[in-house]
């Protein structure tokens, strides 16, 4: 179970770029889905890379599944080395993607996002469009489970509806 | 769609509720609901309780 106040004010403290994309952006728009996660888009430039490490390090992230007693360094390195990354921290799961299917990476996600106050701070989350296409995208099981309540909201709230 | 997720068996009475709250009250519920699946969870590995033979 994610901490979020925890990360959520980590993050905030160490100005990261990025933005919520899954299931506590959902949540965000009213589902009562429940996740176990935190999913994150992050910009990949060097400067992030930086604060996200510096951010998210006090909870000894490793990756999922990591076999015991291997090595693991949290770094920029690291996350330079690749693109999404399923973490275990302290705190809780977080899963960092440079790309999200279906809508691209930060640059393209902040296109698709609205902006909401939570622990006192100013987050980004997938507006419900990108939320939408982002589930249907992945495909996963799921993924479409969540997309019928995902729809009826968009529909309820589409201010172009009369 | 809205009759579509009812059809799903979503709880819509849920999601509006869900709608009159503030975001950090959503945040905070669904920070409730994951400690309630954590709880269950944590029950689930232990197994049910056997009766006492008396």
């Amino acid at each position: 179970m994610i901490d979020l106040e925890k990360a959520i004010t980590s993050l905030a403290a160490n100005n990261v770029d990025y933005i919520i994309v899954g299931g506590v952006a959902i949540s965000l728009h009213s589902s009562g889905y429940i996740t176990q996660d935190l999913d994150l888009c992050y910009s990949r430039s060097k400067e992030n890379i930086h604060r996200l490490v510096t951010a998210l390090s006090p909870f000894d992230p490793m990756p999922r599944n990591w076999p015991e007693g291997l090595p693991f360094i949290f770094d920029e390195s690291t996350l330079r080395n690749g693109t999404n990354f399923t973490f275990d921290t302290s705190i809780g799961a977080i899963d960092l993607l440079g790309e999200v299917k279906g809508i691209g990476d930060y640059t393209d996600a902040l296109t698709n996002c609205v902006e909401f106050t939570v622990y006192g701070t100013r987050i980004k989350a997938f507006n419900l469009e990108a939320l939408i296409d982002s589930k249907t995208a992945a495909g996963r099981p799921k993924d479409h489970l969540v997309l019928p309540e995902l729809l009826a909201l968009w529909e309820a709230l589409d201010p172009n509806e009369e | 769609m809205i009759a579509a997720a009812r059809d799903f068996g979503i709880d819509l009475t849920l999601t509006a509720s869900q709608l009159r709250l503030s975001p950090q009250e959503r945040i905070d519920n669904l920070q409730s609901g994951m400690k309630f699946l954590a709880e269950l969870e944590h029950a689930r590995k232990i197994g049910p309780i056997k009766k006492q033979k008396v």
